[in-house]
């Protein structure tokens, strides 16, 4: 009887204490079924046994992540946050009010965890360079340390200065031209980051402008430009986000020939023509004079006919067809050297 | 020569055998062609890209709410902000649901990192477990100075519950929790990398009495803009004179209809809840009590989805509670009718977390759901204020039912929410039904249902279009639905229309079995 009592007690009773639903942060278990799941920091409330409710508290430090911003901060005034996120072994969010220690260039103090994270702020100073930050807790066989992150504090680029150098002599045309400048330092000598942007601005006597973007690496301009086309004198500024250089006098020289320009001629006779080729045009420095410069020709042939065209250099050199063959013909040829006359005497056949 | 001929008796039986032979075939024969039409005005429709043919989901409002933060942050947490990550929150949960449903874990890596995703992860892989996060109340209380990290604390309604194999419920609870969420700033967007439960209550669960005595009322659209057109053409100057009609009727009540798009949806929603809050006032004017029916045309009971109920109630409830022409709140239009596509106990943990919100933002509104069967009526029984069913089933039967469903609710009221025959006639005027055929069984049906604390006849008008998204493209159907009012397509009341004026001023005269005593 006394058996059978007890089945019917067992029967009629709810669901067995090992398999109760448990709740937690992420959803509903078994309690039988995932001890790990149980170490889960937290509120974990029975749903058929309110009275089994409880609240598990994480262990101790064993993962210390540290979060740091800006990476760049401004010398002087620049500001920056390091905080430390602490895990337990289990993954959770360690006991709030955890010790941390914070260091970074300004170095080392120590904050509490609330909901498990600790920060402090960290000031840039005056000193520029790369810095490393880095969070641990606990000593001996608990000290647990985060990884190093680093940062940098650079000079504030309102402090820097443009200043061009002016140039000993004239410049050179048709040539890759690098304007010096003095080197770009903040307040206390430091070099600002490679890659500060600016702009130097050429004025020409005639009213045009060249602009050409600039850019500092190890304190260096690094502005190159190819000086074509702006012979003449010209007015250079540089320009940085904050300050602007005084004008600095540049004079570019223009082209001058170099060797004789050379003549020769071929007869076209079914066609009551000749076919004139000019060139090598070179300048002073030995250059060919580059494709594409203008070349206007304006030929006279022996009967008085005159002839004029535009042509194009390529490869130096200048070819005409002129309907004639009445020779000699007296040439003008008018090219960025300069302006030659020349006599054609004969043709070859 | 007298060429008279006897007819015998049983010639005649002979005859009309034959003759109600023919009427079954005929009805037989135009329900196949009612389907074969049905299915030829389907028409094949070609799309060039997934968006075109996917239904645009109605947006709604977030999930999360904001308040300020306890102590100065190092950064700024300003609108910006909680608009960005109230949506990380709202999605990261709802493919929480959608992953504790699926019992894998794809996806869940858009939204969740470190020891969080190895957590969501683990808990999607619990058979039968459901997690629902419904609402949060949230603030920040951690933000990095270069916005990287973000901690927050929040009140969340959270619905947990457990379904079996068979598909059944076994557990089912919502609590509110306190939480702790922290959120890394990642490349594709915020995620959550660590949550945890830090308090819970259990929701005080108070049940709210009925302020209005027995009820008799109609179900109610205009004739020309029923179902999903109700609310876009919406038309006081209509619904005014409806609301008159149906007094004229000895109607103390309207049964209306709240469909869940157009009221969650950040386009239509405002102008909606404007409609709804000056329908009440009409009704008031016309001195009826309303019964809105929510959620109504709803489609599936994903877990994913429940966020954006929560937020339609409480972007709904607010205006029903300031109204007095509310009489009690159905929650959903007959989903005993979903439980053998979508789970019954998908079905019903989802009518019990939409209750407990519910009930959390509105408490003193009473609330009942609409059961298409008196069966269903012991369903959630023990959370409702009042027990509701619809009955078009045999009228012989309709008493028994009855008396089941008053066993079921006890002391808490009665009310049959739906009855209604058709006028449809389609041969002769009298098959299937005629005028004559409704007001007969009404009549039937309303006697049965003598005991009931309410009643509501389906429907007013008859709807001359009635809407293929409620009723489907069955001419057949069509005809029947069409067909269902006590005022014909010309205006003109049938005889149903006296037979529920009587019946009303029946019920709202009779004397209480309390008072009797």
């Amino acid at each position: 009887m006394n058996r059978l009592v007890l089945l019917i007690l067992v029967l009629l009773a709810g669901p067995a204490r090992a398999d109760t639903m448990i709740a937690d942060a992420f959803g509903l278990y078994p309690s039988s079924s995932d001890g790990a799941r149980a170490g889960w920091s937290g509120l974990q409330s029975d749903l058929f046994f309110p009275e089994e409710t409880r609240v598990m508290e994480p262990g101790p430090a064993d993962t210390v992540l540290i979060v740091f911003g800006e990476k760049s901060l401004v010398a002087g005034d620049g500001t920056g946050l390091a905080a430390a996120l602490l895990f337990d072994a289990a993954g959770n969010l360690v006991t709030d009010g955890t010790a941390v220690r914070l260091s970074a260039a300004d170095g080392t103090r120590t904050q509490r965890t609330r909901g498990g994270i600790a920060s402090r702020q960290v000031q840039a100073g005056s000193v520029t360079g790369r810095f490393h930050a880095s969070a641990e807790t606990g000593s001996g066989a608990t000290l647990r340390q985060s990884s190093r992150v680093s940062y940098r504090v650079i000079p504030a680029l309102s402090g820097l200065a443009a200043e061009l150098t002016p140039p000993a002599a004239a410049l050179p045309a048709e040539e890759i031209l690098q304007l010096e400048a003095a080197p770009l330092t903040g307040a206390s000598g430091a070099l600002p980051p490679d890659g500060v942007a600016g702009a130097l601005f050429l004025s020409h006597a005639d009213g045009s402008h060249t602009f050409v973007p600039a850019t500092w690496i190890g304190g260096a301009l690094q502005a190159p430009m190819l000086s074509r086309d702006i012979a003449g004198a010209a007015a250079a500024r540089l320009f940085l986000p904050f300050s602007e250089s005084a004008p600095v006098p540049v004079e570019i020289a223009r082209l001058a020939p170099g060797a004789a320009l050379n003549l020769s001629a071929t007869a076209l006779p079914t066609i009551g023509a000749t076919r004139l080729s000019l060139g090598p045009f070179t300048t002073s420095q030995g250059h060919h004079l580059h494709d594409g410069s203008p070349v206007q020709l304006r030929v006279r042939d022996a009967a008085g006919r005159v002839f004029q065209s535009e042509n194009w250099l390529l490869d130096g050199v200048a070819e005409e067809t002129v309907p004639s063959r009445d020779l000699p013909f007296d040439i003008v040829v008018t090219s960025p050297l300069g302006t030659s006359r020349l006599t054609l005497m004969e043709a070859t056949q | 020569m007298n060429l008279e001929k006897k007819i015998s008796t049983g010639q005649v039986l002979r005859l009309l055998a034959l003759l109600l032979a023919m009427l079954v075939a005929l009805s037989g024969v135009i329900a196949q062609v009612s389907s074969a039409l049905a299915e030829a005005t389907a028409r094949d429709v070609t799309y060039r890209y997934f968006d075109e043919a996917l239904p645009r989901l109605a947006t709604g409002p977030s999930a999360v709410t904001w308040q300020s933060a306890p102590a100065p942050l190092d950064r700024p947490f300003g609108p910006a902000e909680e608009a960005i990550v109230g949506t990380a929150l709202t999605h990261a949960w709802a493919a929480h649901a959608a992953a504790m449903e699926t019992g894998t874990a794809m996806g869940l890596a858009d939204h969740f990192g470190s020891i969080a995703l190895e957590r969501a992860s683990r808990a999607a892989t619990v058979s039968g477990a459901r997690m629902v996060v419904l609402q949060q109340v949230a603030r920040p209380v951690f933000f990095h100075a270069d916005g990287s990290l973000l901690q927050i604390e929040a009140e969340a309604l959270i619905a947990r519950f457990h379904i079996d194999e068979t598909g059944a419920l076994t557990a089912h609870t919502v609590t509110r929790d306190t939480t702790l969420t922290t959120l890394a700033n990642e490349a594709t967007g915020w995620v959550l990398i660590s949550h945890e439960r830090l308090a819970s209550e259990g929701l005080a669960v108070t049940y709210a009495r009925l302020a209005s005595g027995p009820l008799a009322g109609i179900n109610y659209y205009p004739a020309e803009t029923p179902w999903t057109k109700f609310w876009q053409g919406f038309d006081a100057a209509t619904i005014a004179e409806d609301f008159d009609r149906i007094a004229g009727l000895g109607g103390n009540a309207v049964r209306v209809f709240l469909q869940r798009d157009t009221f969650l949806d950040d386009r239509t929603a405002p102008q909606a809840l404007d409609d709804l809050a000056e329908l009440l006032s009409l009704a008031e004017r016309a001195g009826l009590s309303v019964v809105p029916t929510l959620f109504d045309l709803r489609g599936g009971y994903e877990g994913a989805t429940w966020a954006n109920d929560a937020a339609w109630l409480a972007r709904v409830l607010p205006v029903l509670e300031a109204s007095v022409a509310v009489a009690y709140v159905d929650l959903k239009n007959e989903p005993d009718l979903d439980m053998d596509l979508q789970g019954p106990g998908q079905v019903e943990a989802w009518a019990r977390a939409m209750l407990a919100t519910a009930r959390s933002i509105a408490p003193d509104l009473a609330y009942t759901i609409g059961w298409a069967h008196p069966d269903a009526a012991p369903l959630l029984a023990d959370t409702l204020d009042l027990i509701t069913y619809h009955d078009y089933g045999p009228v012989a039967e309709s008493a028994a039912a009855l008396d089941h469903v008053r066993a079921v609710a006890g002391d808490r009221p009665v009310h049959v929410t739906e009855i209604g025959e058709t006028a449809f006639s389609l041969v002769v005027g009298r098959f299937p039904a005629s005028p004559r055929a409704q007001s007969e069984r009404l009549a039937a049906r309303m006697m049965a249902l003598a005991g009931a604390d309410g009643i509501f006849v389906w429907t007013l008008h008859d709807f001359p279009e009635p809407d293929p998204a409620a009723i489907g493209r069955s001419p057949w159907v069509i005809g029947l639905q069409g067909h269902y009012g006590l005022i014909d397509a010309t205006g003109t009341e049938r005889p149903a229309a006296e037979v529920t004026r009587r019946t009303f001023a029946n019920l709202l005269n009779r004397i209480s079995p309390g008072d009797a005593q």
